[in-house]
């Protein structure tokens, strides 16, 4: 019941949103920050959640399906994070954006709240064909985020996020319908169990099993994004309204990841574990690459994209070492980098709208004009590119030791060098932006204002935090890894699991039924 | 007395209180022309720093030579297959090099109320010093391998942000990144030296430094790394993997670009950071692994050999350089060339002790030359200078005190420890001997030039010396006090002064049994201690009569700017040539990755998609008719067609 | 009255049916593509009460009932399409079907 209401919350806040008043931005923004922060306060216990399941709907039949396909929610290990990491990201990216967006502030925290509540749905979703809904849907509200708030090139740059992004997916939805035929049913759960047992006996026809990997894998790839299908980041992070972008790098990008983690995987085992070396080196490739490009960079969006190409990359490699460590360090550097790279966008787009410029050269003398916006900024750099201290630096630690331990001593030495090459750009980022001589005059504000700042300072405390507590997040990860939502409860316990199962003992048991079928 | 240790923590939280108030204090004073209250920024500034040495004095006296204090609030990191604690632990090492850390940072910071009193980020550059006494006391203070590394990129980002202080200037930017960077590539092999040594400790794996020296010592244990097994590759690898990384922190090759860059930040920065308490991070953190050290004997081979190559390179370059600061830099890496040597033939103690001495005397002579510099009003090439002891008496003995402990002279504090590791070197290998005599000649040889280019003579640019007069008191006093100490504290060896736990008592729990390990393995010569006192003595004085020689009468002209030039650039600048290779290396791939692989390859593969889609899109428009009657027609044909299909295919 | 052979009428409303296509398909003139539908519907209409006269009384209800339905429905349609035609009219001032080929000006 409490996924439910916090999958329908967003909705509800669009909903609600739409009665504020279109002409003065100020009172969408108050009511956009306050209905983010209810959205966020709802999404919070679920960190504690050790395996939660809503209560299951028959949804619609397939044809040619044996079993209906369900509606059904549910979070684990893997999930809670990243739905914290999305829902506490909206409201900063809405505060942040006030200024930007002014009248049209209705319009753009109705789409920013639909955009959560798709990401949600993803995120959430136990059954394969909800979750492909979800994760089409997602592309709606980023569309008209970008078309309609974006920069000079946002028409060409949300086209081709849609039509990209729509194009990787295509083969995923083909793919679940064999899935569908050959697993009888679309059940996440049951599917992970039938399929695994049945690639594991092998007894399914390598091809098959091989192209239907590819076709689930192309979709995420795609997502995330991996090199080689990464062209349409760069320019859709770079014209995106800067709340926009944070929202996608910080969590929609999340949402790829997590495809690999939930359906790659489980799926596919015996290819994704054939594979997994190709996987790594595609990811590391992607450290390297990013980082090399952020060094040419002069728009420092399409700078801050490249780098994010580069930590997903990182992210990726430690998903596929199947290591404990590796995969910890994969979530840790997930929640890190989503609250870096997000505060960093949010920041760059208080920078942009003080220059109209995102040229690196327009900048600089940033530490003697407005030093809170310098001090903040250089924290989260300094955040992103994994300082002691910083979440980000357990995060890299661990898929450094996941990488050598899986594959050796080269491996990790091609990511280390990533870690160099990541602090190289950042810094020439940092001199350019914060040192030397201004180039041009800033208008605005003198320096970040108080609201301003209270967007970012919240992502900073966090990722101090997590800095010296990583085991806040990896403690989640070890529940229910892979099991899906199968045995609920084998971490800590559930709060709102517990008082379910006083006050409606009967929905946990159909849940708890569905769940084990 | 047990309580204290339960105040652990608060030796780094101190000067990190100090740290955010003046961060506050710095920004909420940002619009104002004057900035924070100097007096109040100082003296949070100092009170921090001078608080953690009162605690740290109380712990050290506390503590029994074999005793640990430990502290270990919570579990760090925890990924299933090891954990690591967030934890401090305070033994003789750690205390002996806290001491001198939170005792020279209180007086430097004390020295810095005067140096940047003039100076509108005063507050800024508090907060920053107090930061990085902060992490150095983390980097020591920590229990596990983790921790130090927290400590050790912490220093340098206090770095990066310290040189770089008056970052209105691009050249002070450019060269706090080189420094961040060239750390960050030690730093790389630290961590990956960390992985290894997991690697090796197999399933026992834990990065505690208790842990990792009884795992060490465990006899059983030495089977797992005998010659020819994976494991003593992985040892080999993590030995090394983690010098690289003290090379990067200590300014050694290959990575000792950085430290003469780093003298565009301000003198107490250099003084502090870069001769006393950083770029010694590298000898702690050899003396803390010794036990993993010396069972990798190629390894120490290498060590001491890049040591002595980096003593002896960089003191030849300290007799081209013209800026005062660039030569006490290089002097600086020379020194601590001595302590790697130190270190590579086993005697971890007499690296510590010329840490400990060489803090001193650097520290001295950094602020001494600030105190010049301020005299001068900003002058720094030594050319231009000339006959300020008359004008500077205090300063020109404290300096006089630092060069006569750097030349290692009699019973002045670097006689003790540089001749020691002479000494000791001289027991592993003639060799290391003869070029560490080498270097001592050279050093009195630049030492000298410094003293009477600066001191001496008559005042070659009169404007300059003619104003010149005595830095006040907040900065004369520190460096009295350290001149003081450059003098005295090499009797900590002896054991002289009764009641004084002697150097040597107070590390050997944690050294002997890496050193003892390495001595039965290592038969080392006995020589008299006399005689090579004799000799290095005898060596400085050549040194410094040879440079009274040139020096003292010839014909100094200040053209052109102070670097070097020719042969001198030459050497100077050698190891940054090897850099620029790699760095334009980086820059070529960087620039194929945009031009040629993401324009061509990837935007020219979605422009040919774009333009295979827009072909299909005109060839199928093509079939829309606009006409409304010719529309209605084929809506009709197809119509009949669909029906022709259900119905024919319902046979 | 002599009877009239089912087949005939079958005939009579084939061809009705083929002049109201020409009709729609051929006319420029708005109108009369309406009125093609028309004569088609009705039609259709002729063709289902000639079945019903050719079928025996149980089966012919049909026959009866539907031609009530379309003309019904074919009084609303074309009562629509005036309209709509009134409505276009305005924008263009023309009743040229090929007036309104170019749909997106």
């Amino acid at each position: 019941m409490h996924l439910i209401l916090l999958l329908a919350a967003p909705f509800v806040a669009a909903l609600l949103l739409a009665f504020a008043s279109g002409k003065e931005g100020q009172s969408s923004a108050r009511l956009g920050l306050f209905l983010g922060l209810l959205t966020a306060a709802i999404a919070l216990p679920l960190v504690w959640c050790g395996g939660c399941v809503s209560p299951s709907f028959i949804w619609f039949q397939l044809p040619g399906i044996a079993t209906p396909t369900r509606f059904q929610l549910g979070v684990d290990g893997l999930s809670a994070w990243l739905l914290q990491l999305t829902a506490w990201l909206v409201p900063a990216a809405l505060w942040a954006s006030r200024r930007a967006v002014r009248e049209r502030m209705r319009e753009f925290a109705i789409w920013t709240f639909l955009l959560e509540g798709t990401i949600f749905g993803s995120l959430m979703a136990t059954d394969l064909v909800l979750f492909f809904l979800f994760f089409e849907a997602m592309l709606v509200p980023s569309f008209v985020l970008i078309s309609g708030f974006g920069g000079r090139r946002r028409r060409q740059a949300s086209l081709l996020f849609v039509i990209f992004t729509a194009l990787g997916s295509a083969p995923l939805m083909i793919a679940i319908y064999f899935l569908a035929k050959i697993g009888l049913g679309t059940d996440l759960a049951v599917l992970s169990a039938r399929f695994g047992i049945l690639s594991h006996l092998g007894m399914l026809p390598p091809s098959l099993a091989l192209a239907l990997f590819a076709a689930v894998a192309v979709a995420f790839v795609v997502k995330t994004p991996l090199l080689p299908l990464h062209v349409w980041q760069a320019e859709t992070y770079a014209e995106a309204p800067a709340g926009t972008t944070a929202l996608l790098s910080g969590a929609m990008a999340k949402v790829g990841v997590y495809g690999f983690l939930r359906f790659v995987i489980p799926l596919f085992p015996v290819e994704a574990h054939r594979f997994a070396l190709w996987f790594v080196l595609a990811g590391l490739v992607a450290v390297l690459y990013g980082a090399l490009l952020a060094l040419t960079q002069s728009d420092v969006k399409r700078l801050m994209a490249f780098s994010s190409l580069g930590h997903l990359g990182l992210i990726v490699a430690g998903v596929f070492t199947f290591t404990p460590e590796g995969l910890k360090g994969a979530m840790v550097l997930m929640v890190a980098h989503g609250l870096a790279a997000g505060g960093i966008f949010l920041l760059l787009g208080t920078l942009e709208r003080w220059a109209n410029s995102r040229h690196l050269d327009d900048f600089g003398g940033l530490a003697g004009r407005s030093p809170f916006m310098a001090t903040l900024l250089m924290v989260l750099v300094l955040a992103a590119i994994g300082l002691p201290g910083t979440a980000g630096f357990v995060g890299e630690f661990l898929i450094l030791k996941g990488l050598w331990t899986a594959f050796g001593p080269g491996v990790a030495v091609l990511a280390g060098i990533g870690v160099i090459l990541s602090a190289a750009y950042a810094l020439r980022m940092i001199q350019k932006l914060l040192f030397g001589k201004a180039a041009l005059p800033l208008e605005g504000e003198a320096d970040l204002t108080t609201g301003d700042a209270l967007a970012v300072l919240p992502l900073i405390a966090a990722l101090i935090f997590l800095g010296f507590w990583p085991s806040a997040v990896t403690r989640s990860v070890e529940i229910n890894l892979y099991q899906g939502w199968s045995a609920p409860s084998s971490g800590p316990a559930c709060p709102f699991h517990a008082a379910a199962r006083k006050c409606c003992p009967k929905s946990t048991q159909e849940s708890a039924d569905a769940a084990g079928r | 007395m047990n309580q204290l240790q339960n105040y652990l923590w608060l030796l780094p939280v101190l000067p990190l209180a100090g740290a955010l108030l003046n961060g506050i204090l710095a920004l909420a004073g940002a619009d104002t022309d004057e900035g924070p209250s100097r007096g109040l920024s100082g003296f949070f500034g100092t009170v921090a720093a001078g608080g953690a040495f009162v605690l740290t004095l109380l712990l050290a006296l506390s503590l029994h030579p074999n005793a640990v204090f430990a502290q270990a609030p919570w579990t760090w990191i925890d990924a299933g297959s090891f954990k690591v604690a967030f934890g401090f632990s305070f033994d003789s090492l750690t205390a002996m090099m806290l001491l001198f850390i939170t005792g020279i940072g209180t007086l430097i910071h004390f020295y810095s109320i005067g140096y940047m009193a003039e100076d509108r980020g005063f507050a800024r550059f508090f907060a920053y010093l107090n930061l990085f006494l902060a992490s150095m006391i983390v980097l020591v203070l920590g229990s596990n391998l983790l921790m130090t590394f927290i400590g050790w990129e912490g220093v340098g980002l206090c770095s990066y942000l310290l040189i770089g202080f008056w970052h209105k200037e691009e050249a002070n930017n450019n060269a706090a990144r080189k420094a961040f960077l060239v750390n960050r590539a030690g730093d790389l092999g630290f961590l990956l030296g960390t992985i290894a040594l997991m690697a090796l400790m197999g399933s026992q794996a834990s990065l505690e430094y208790s842990a990792i020296s009884a795992w060490f010592r465990d006899a059983s244990h030495a089977a797992l790394f005998a010659a020819g097994t994976t494991g003593a590759g992985l040892l080999l690898a993590s030995t090394l993997l983690i010098f690289l990384g003290c090379t990067g922190k200590s300014a050694q090759i290959p990575l000792l670009t950085w430290l003469p860059d780093a003298m565009a930040g301000p003198t107490p920065v250099s003084a502090l950071i870069h001769a006393a308490t950083m770029v010694t991070s590298g000898v702690y953190l050899l003396a803390r692994l010794s036990d993993m050290f010396v069972r990798s004997p190629l390894t120490l081979s290498v060590i001491a050999g890049v040591g002595i190559a980096t003593a002896l390179w960089a003191a030849v370059a300290g007799l081209f350089q013209n800026d005062i600061k660039k030569v006490l830099a290089y002097s600086t890496v020379s020194q601590l060339g001595y302590m790697f040597m130190a270190a590579g033939v086993g005697s971890f103690d007499a690296s510590l002790f010329h840490v400990f001495t060489h803090a001193f005397f650097k520290a001295t002579l950094f602020l001494g030359a600030g105190s010049v510099i301020h005299a001068v009003g900003g002058e720094q090439d030594m050319r231009k200078m000339g006959g300020l002891w008359k004008k500077l008496p205090l300063t020109f003995l404290a300096m006089a005190a630092g060069w006569y402990a750097i030349l290692g002279l009699p019973l002045g504090a670097g006689f003790w420890s540089k001749d020691l590791i002479l000494e000791r070197a001289y027991g592993s290998s003639p060799l290391l001997y003869g070029l560490g005599l080498l270097t001592a000649v050279i050093t009195a040889l630049y030492m000298t030039r410094l003293m009477i280019l600066t001191f001496f003579g008559k005042g070659r640019d009169e404007k300059l010396t003619a104003h010149a007069h005595e830095a006040p008191f907040t900065m004369t006093l520190p460096v009295v006090l350290l001149g003081l100490g450059a003098l005295g504290v090499g009797f900590f060896w002896a054991g002289m002064i009764p009641g004084l736990d002697s150097f040597h008592q107070m590390l050997s729990p944690v050294l002997s049994p890496a050193q003892s390990f390495w001595a039965r393995g290592n038969e080392a010569e006995e020589g008299s201690a006399l005689l090579f006192a004799a000799i290095g003595t005898l060596a400085a004085l050549v040194g410094a009569g040879i440079a009274w020689a040139i020096w003292s009468k010839a014909k100094i002209e200040a053209v052109g700017s102070s670097a070097p030039k020719g042969f001198g650039a030459f050497w100077t600048f050698f190891f940054d040539y090897i850099h620029g290779i790699f760095i334009a290396a980086t820059k070529a791939l960087a620039w194929i990755g945009d031009k040629i692989v993401q324009t061509v390859i990837f935007n020219g593969l979605l422009a040919l998609l774009i333009y295979a889609v827009g072909m299909v899109g005109d060839a199928v428009r093509s079939l829309q008719r606009s006409r409304l009657r010719v529309n209605l027609g084929l809506s009709l044909c197809g119509l009949v067609l669909l029906l022709a299909f259900f119905l024919l295919g319902a046979w | 009255m002599t009877a009239i052979s089912a087949l005939n009428v079958q005939f009579l409303a084939l061809l009705l049916f083929c002049i109201g296509l020409a009709t729609t398909l051929t006319r420029r003139n708005l109108f009369f593509i309406l009125m093609g539908v028309e004569i088609m519907l009705n039609a259709a209409n002729l063709s289902f009460v000639g079945f019903s006269r050719t079928f025996a009384a149980a089966a012919s209800m049909e026959g009866l009932v539907v031609p009530v339905f379309v003309i019904a429905l074919a009084a609303s349609e074309a009562c629509i399409g005036l309209a709509m035609i009134i409505l276009v009219f305005h924008s263009r001032e023309s009743v040229d079907s090929d007036a309104y080929s170019r749909m997106k000006e």
